[in-house]
């Protein structure tokens, strides 16, 4: 499903990522937009995306608190439960873009900082536009079966601690530690990499964001345009 | 202000590197004070930098941009600075905590530490508790500053000041911590003595911490 996944990012995209408005960086520093052609010029060479995926049929949600699994799998958090009462299936996800631009981004900080940060905010668009191609791909094929999907889900969302997301994704999942792994801190190595789920069912309504979801909404210089909502706002 | 250090100000705050070294060397070498040029040409551009980043104008990679025109310009006056025994604003040692791999809220921090005149003692990511002691033992830093992006690699901030407590370095030694899901509240709770949410009032927090 995900040999291919195409990946092309513009100077905008990467700005973005920094955390700072493209129109507004193109007038007053266009150095910074050098940068960042550079950065995808150099790096689009560096990206190896790959993705897990898994979809579990739900068998049933007990009183708003766990989700019941094919194959005994059981989703323990109440505010999955509420936001994923509608599913019919959970599709849990883990992609990755590997280490080469998280490594060239760290040779790079001593030499030029400010090539560094290019490089990583490239790496951050990239993990982005993965994640939103496997949400799209996965809402596609939803769209067949005349059903829809949530939002994506992250471990570290507001009501979704890090360590309970990251250990149950993950044990569903059971990647290949050449592609991803955890760390004791739950933290995943490439660091570049993205974990989530997507509720797939009959009527879910897109009137939410991820970002609604994020701890730091209220001072993030991250945020996306959010064009649709699949859109991330990382900050890997 | 002078043409000279008007120039180096700008240059500066535009991020121009090359610029601001030509501009330092030329000042320097028409004798130009360089407490002079540090103080009111350099960190006043990059005081306006953080103003403007806290303020939402600027962005992440300007500052980042103005502060390796600083460092470029730092690197020309630093012997200048020693010869007129200009003194550093304050020793730091900095590390994202241990088992936490983010290092670029860290990078950014130092950066920007380093264009108001602190001297940076950078331990890098995944810092274990024990190699912060120990470079407060061997460098007599006036302040410890730890950042964490995860909620999971927050604790080991506490467990930091834990270490410095019991290696009876806690009284000589700052502590401010920083990152994305850190608020005063928590920083109060494990005993830092400052908070700063974002890079650019880092310095503004170092620079209160040593003149308290």
């Amino acid at each position: 499903m995900f040999e291919f996944i195409p990946i092309t990012i513009t100077p905008e995209m990467v700005l973005r990522s920094q955390g700072a408005d493209p129109a507004i960086i193109e007038k007053r520093s266009p150095i910074l937009l050098e940068y960042a052609k550079r950065a995808i010029e150099e790096g689009s060479a560096l990206l190896k995306p790959q993705v897990v995926v898994r979809t579990l049929m739900v068998q049933k949600i007990d009183h708003h608190k766990c989700i019941h699994l094919e194959g005994g799998s059981i989703l323990e958090n109440t505010f999955l439960a509420q936001q994923l009462n509608l599913a019919q299936k959970i599709s849990f996800i883990i992609c990755t873009i590997g280490d080469a631009i998280d490594e060239k981004a760290s040779a790079l900080y001593r030499l030029d900082p400010v090539l560094s940060f290019a490089f990583d905010g490239f790496g951050i668009a990239a993990i982005d536009i993965v994640a939103a191609h496997v949400c799209e791909s996965i809402g596609e094929k939803a769209n067949k079966e005349s059903l829809r999907t949530s939002i994506p889900y992250s471990p570290g969302m507001v009501r979704w601690p890090l360590e309970e997301g990251q250990n149950k994704i993950f044990s569903i999942l059971n990647p290949e530690p050449t592609i991803v792994r955890l760390t004791p801190s739950f933290q995943m190595i490439p660091k570049k990499s993205t974990s989530m789920l997507l509720g797939i069912g009959a009527n879910f309504k897109h009137n939410q964001k991820t970002c609604d979801f994020c701890a730091t909404r209220e001072t993030c210089r991250f945020k996306p345009p959010q064009k649709n909502p699949f859109s991330f706002g990382s900050k890997v | 202000m002078s043409d000279l250090l008007r120039d180096i100000y700008s240059s500066i705050m535009d991020g121009r590197q090359k610029e601001t070294a030509e501009k330092v060397q030329e000042a320097l070498d028409q004798g130009a004070d360089p407490s002079v040029l540090l103080n009111e040409g350099m960190i006043a551009a990059m005081t306006e930098v953080g103003k403007l980043f806290e303020e939402g104008e600027y962005f992440v990679p300007e500052m980042l941009v103005a502060a390796r025109a600083m460092q470029t310009g730092l690197g020309i006056l630093k012997p200048y600075l020693v010869k007129a025994d200009v003194k550093s604003s304050g020793k730091v040692v900095a590390g994202t905590v241990k088992g936490d791999l983010h290092d670029i809220g860290k990078n950014l921090v130092c950066m920007m530490l380093e264009g108001s005149a602190f001297e940076i003692i950078d331990l890098g990511a995944d810092v274990d508790p024990q190699r912060f002691v120990e470079a407060v033992h061997q460098t007599q830093a006036d302040i410890v500053a730890m950042s964490a992006l995860l909620t999971t690699t927050m604790p080991n901030m506490k467990v930091t000041i834990e270490a410095l407590k019991a290696a009876g370095l806690r009284d000589n030694v700052k502590v401010m911590v920083g990152g994305a899901p850190l608020t005063q509240q928590y920083a109060d709770e494990i005993g830092a003595d400052g908070f700063a949410p974002d890079a650019s009032r880092a310095v503004a927090t170092a620079k209160s911490l040593l003149a308290a």
